[in-house]
């Protein structure tokens, strides 16, 4: 027999005395983990795609709403394409290459499908010559650079899902985001119908955990024609050479399409950011009712604990035990049920936050072992300071209580 | 009074604009530009969709900055809208730009100049580029490299980096050569862009040019070919911030002139 | 063994003095065994708490083998408790979620005794009182004379050299009665020092010595030589 014997032995026995502690220590875990969980993993997802869009600039009709980069171009509001010439012609410093997309409701098989129009970088050749002929007049002043060529890994259409372009693409190709292609079951070379129109699929994207995943791309003039959109697109990409010359290009745009909104990524980002600001400002939030409402209900717990023990206790002191031990056999209750609702809570809280992320986030979430091994040590920290005073009465009995009859 | 010498001005161009519809019809826009390469003639083609007021006034400009010019260029017109203007319209890549669109063609084929939507008379003088400069914009607009070698005399001499440059395999046939007299008086205008002053030279300058418009840098007799590689891949960055995304690995190593090897 | 020295214990009730325990002097010898008789309320309870170290006097001192156990600190006397008194309960306080055998463990865990010896000499001890076929069982899977002989082999787990029961057979059955005080008899044999809180004048008669309280006042001490003699 140890100590925590004596402290597992009563805990086995009724499980249920200590049931609302261990609740309530449990949900308050399980909160501030999935909380913790959603919000990491957002501003993961905000860094990143700070990081890899950060030099993009997005184009979208005035009225568009922003929630999600990937999804801005799908809003139901158009812009002429003609905006895509006219940054060209405009030859913006650090304009490196543009990707107008118009996307349309289709269906596969009477399963709707959002068919995004894109227009491959060949489509730019003929126009490279525009540049050329304002070379001389209007001089470019910082970043400037010669064309590289596309690299194998540009061409691949799979450059689609990280580059945001693709090099290639013919007027009956189609290419499939991972989703749909898995929803749908089709294979490169397979035959689809899109709009009425027969398609041949060029490749399948990798999967990018955006909304390109459930998409389906073809090229930009052929979804406009299927679609009688006429000479229209819903967003235009601008893929600047870096971050500082998209912050210099935003008013230049803006000026020069003022029937359109000029966005960079962190605009895009920038509701998301405020969202986890105040996640985060929620988890302390959530910290705090777990040290209140599960401190409460753990003192709450032992204290009656305490209260149904006193003969027990009394006999413990009687055959020789300190108060110290008596306070230690609580306190380790007490630990017990912090670990048990903690472990329990984190668990619980990791599975919300996978579950929930995805779904209501749109981000995947991963299991964070230091949270959850915070959220576990707070736990146990809240259980064992409410416990300091239910065990502190427990070694103060009187134990002449053994004495008398029950 | 001001009012009506407006609106008669207008039916009078757009009198002349239906004339001159009629009188250069969709098909033959590529005869125009072969004759007028024959003649040495600038090509100055307009584009419209339609015959609104925006079209009427980047007419009206085109032909007033053009009435002096009659030996030197030569205006014809493109309604987008036709059929069978496809080929011309995919040539010069305009079929979904802003309209009215002038498209400026040197004698040699070079686009001179690209103007949407409304036009000054002034950037249609820009368009005349001199013959040299239409040379290496001509180039250029093929994905070549151009050597721009401007020498103290009639004969000018192209530096031995440059040859060696140019017959390097990894170069080989992807780059021209343009040499003319830096006392050239027809050239002054390239020479000026090129800021290049004939009065200050002392011995012959190579200026390098990269597609789509970017002076690699400019070279005295004496650089060698490495020097000029050297300078091309640095071309390939495009800026010296260190988050730029051509400034990573590979990515700057890889030679700047390769842009249309691999393209069709 | 014990000695009581103008100790007084009072308790209070609302702020009103209820009961007063007063003894100019008392003195237990070692290898006694005395029955403390008395009515209903008398401090019979308090003068072996008190006895026990398990009460605190209000005046006075207490002495268990020449130590004032209320001078020393609450450690040392819960030391004292653990090594040198082993106390019997009439309603014998088994810890319930524990089996027999285990609860006999517990005083000889405080001991700091290691679990695997633990067990064994648990074991052994319930085979003394006759209950090697209940080890494992619950006190509610007991009878109630088989739990207040689990509690007695607990009382003898670090075989105590002193033995303070509070109306030891109150419970129980007459024949298990029987044992219990077969069992005091025995223990008083082998020399331990007992001292009894009893009503019933059987198990009181068993002692060498009965002291008796009335209102918290020690009222007479009868010796019985015969037995005082078997005890010497
Ligand atoms: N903690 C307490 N607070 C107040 N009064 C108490 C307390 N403990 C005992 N008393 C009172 O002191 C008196 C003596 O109590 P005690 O338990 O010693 O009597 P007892 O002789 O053991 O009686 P019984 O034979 O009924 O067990 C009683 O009147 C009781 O009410
Ligand atoms: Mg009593």
């Amino acid at each position: 027999m140890r100590l925590r014997t004596i402290v597992w032995k009563e805990l086995r026995e009724r499980p249920t005395a200590m049931f609302t502690g261990v609740l309530a220590v449990m949900l308050g875990v399980t909160a501030l983990v999935a909380l913790r969980h959603v919000t990491v993993f957002s501003e993961r997802e905000v860094g990143r795609q700070l990081n890899q869009l950060g030099a993009n600039i997005l184009i979208v009709p005035k009225g568009a709403s922003l929630q999600d980069y990937y999804s801005a171009d799908n809003n139901g509001q158009t812009l002429p394409e003609e905006h895509v010439d006219e940054i060209l012609l405009a030859t913006l410093t650090g304009v490196e290459k543009l990707s107008p997309k118009l996307c349309v409701p289709a269906d596969i098989d009477g399963q709707p499908i959002t068919l995004t129009g894109i227009l491959p970088q060949s489509e730019f050749e003929a126009k490279a010559a525009w540049q050329t002929a304002s070379m001389f007049k209007q001089p470019h002043v910082g970043c400037q650079r010669a064309h590289s060529p596309p690299t194998a890994e540009d061409r691949s259409p799979a450059a689609l899902a990280t580059q945001r372009t693709i090099e290639q693409l013919n007027h009956q190709d189609v290419v499939f985001g991972a989703e749909a292609a898995a929803r749908h079951d089709v294979h490169v070379g397979d035959h689809v119908t899109l709009l009425g129109a027969p398609f041949e699929v060029l490749a399948i994207l990798p999967e990018t955990g955006t909304a390109d995943d459930s998409r389906v791309f073809a090229h930009l003039h052929r979804v406009q024609d299927l679609s009688d959109a006429g000479s229209v697109v819903s967003a235009i990409e601008v893929l600047g050479c870096c971050e500082d010359a998209a912050g210099d290009l935003v008013p230049q745009l803006a000026k020069l399409l003022p029937d359109s909104r000029v966005v960079t990524i962190s605009q895009v980002v920038e509701t998301q950011v405020n969202v986890n600001r105040l996640m985060s400002g929620v988890s302390i939030l959530v910290l705090v009712v777990l040290v209140l409402v599960g401190g409460a209900s753990v003192l709450s717990t032992i204290a009656s604990n305490v209260r149904e023990r006193r003969r027990e206790i009394g006999t413990l002191v009687a055959l020789g035990a300190t108060p110290r031990l008596v306070s230690l056999l609580f306190l380790l209750k007490a630990t017990w049920l912090g670990a048990i609702g903690g472990l329990g809570g984190a668990a619980l809280g990791v599975g919300v936050a996978m579950w929930l992320g995805p779904r209501w986030a749109g981000i995947s979430v991963l299991p964070l072992y230091d949270v959850a091994a915070m959220a576990v040590g707070a736990a146990i920290g809240v259980t064992l300071l409410a416990a300091y005073w239910p065990a502190r009465q427990a070694a103060r009995l009187d134990p002449c209580i053994c004495f008398r009859e029950v | 009074m001001q009012r009506l010498a407006v609106f008669l001005a207008t039916v009078a161009l757009t009198g002349s604009f239906a004339q001159a519809q009629d009188a250069s019809p969709a098909r033959d826009v590529q005869q125009v530009l072969t004759s007028a390469a024959a003649d040495g003639r600038f090509t100055f083609i307009l584009f419209y969709r339609d015959n609104g007021p925006a079209t009427q006034a980047m007419l009206a400009t085109l032909q007033q900055a053009l009435t002096d010019r009659d030996d030197e260029a030569t205006l014809t017109y493109v309604d987008v809208n036709k059929r069978g203007q496809k080929p011309v319209i995919d040539r010069f890549g305009v079929g979904r730009a802003p309209m009215p669109l002038t498209v400026a063609v040197a004698p040699n084929g070079a686009v001179t100049g690209v103007f949407a939507r409304s036009l000054t008379e002034a950037r249609v003088a820009d368009a005349f580029a001199t013959p040299n400069m239409a040379r290496c914009m001509k180039s250029m607009q093929e994905g070549r490299l151009v050597f721009v070698c401007i020498g103290l005399d009639d004969g000018a001499d192209v530096p031995a980096g440059v040859r060696d440059f140019r017959t390097d395999p990894e170069f080989d046939g992807r780059s021209d050569v343009v040499a003319f007299s830096a006392y050239d008086p027809a050239e002054k205008d390239f020479l000026d862009q090129l800021k290049v002053d004939p009065a200050a030279l002392r011995s012959p300058v190579t200026a390098f040019l990269a597609p789509p418009a970017v002076l690699v840098g400019k070279f005295g007799p004496a650089a060698t070919k490495n020097e000029m590689a050297a300078a091309l891949h640095a071309a390939g960055k495009c800026c010296d911030d260190p988050n730029c995304k051509h400034n990573h690995g590979g990515q700057q190593a890889k030679p700047a002139t390769s842009a249309r090897r691999n393209s069709r | 063994m014990f000695r009581l020295q103008d100790v007084t214990k009072t308790y209070h009730r609302r702020g009103e003095q209820v009961v007063a325990f007063q003894a100019a002097s008392l003195e237990i010898a070692a290898g006694d065994y005395l029955a403390i008789v008395g009515s209903s309320g008398s401090c019979k309870t308090t003068l072996l708490s008190m006895l026990g170290g398990m009460l605190s006097p209000d005046a006075g001192r207490v002495w268990v083998d020449n130590r004032s156990i209320y001078e020393c600190s609450v450690p040392q006397r819960a030391a004292i408790r653990r090594d040198k008194l082993g106390f019997v309960f009439q309603t014998f306080n088994l810890v319930p979620y524990m089996s027999a055998v285990e609860n006999v463990q517990v005083p000889l865990y405080l001991a700091g005794i290691a679990p695997a010896v633990q067990r064994q000499r648990a074991a052994e001890l319930l085979e003394r009182v006759g209950l090697e076929d209940r080890l494992h069982h619950k006190p509610s899977e007991l009878s109630v004379g088989q739990q207040q002989r689990v509690a007695l082999a607990r009382t003898l787990a670090n075989s105590p050299p002193v033995i303070l029961a509070d109306e030891p057979t109150g419970n129980l059955d007459p024949q298990s009665r029987e044992r219990v005080l077969e069992f005091f008899a025995e223990l008083h044999r082998e020399g331990r020092t007992i001292v009894v809180v009893t009503h019933d004048a059987v198990a009181a008669n068993d002692a060498c010595r009965k002291l008796t309280l009335s209102d918290g006042v020690i009222v007479g001490v009868d010796t019985d030589a015969h037995k005082r003699t078997v005890a010497a």
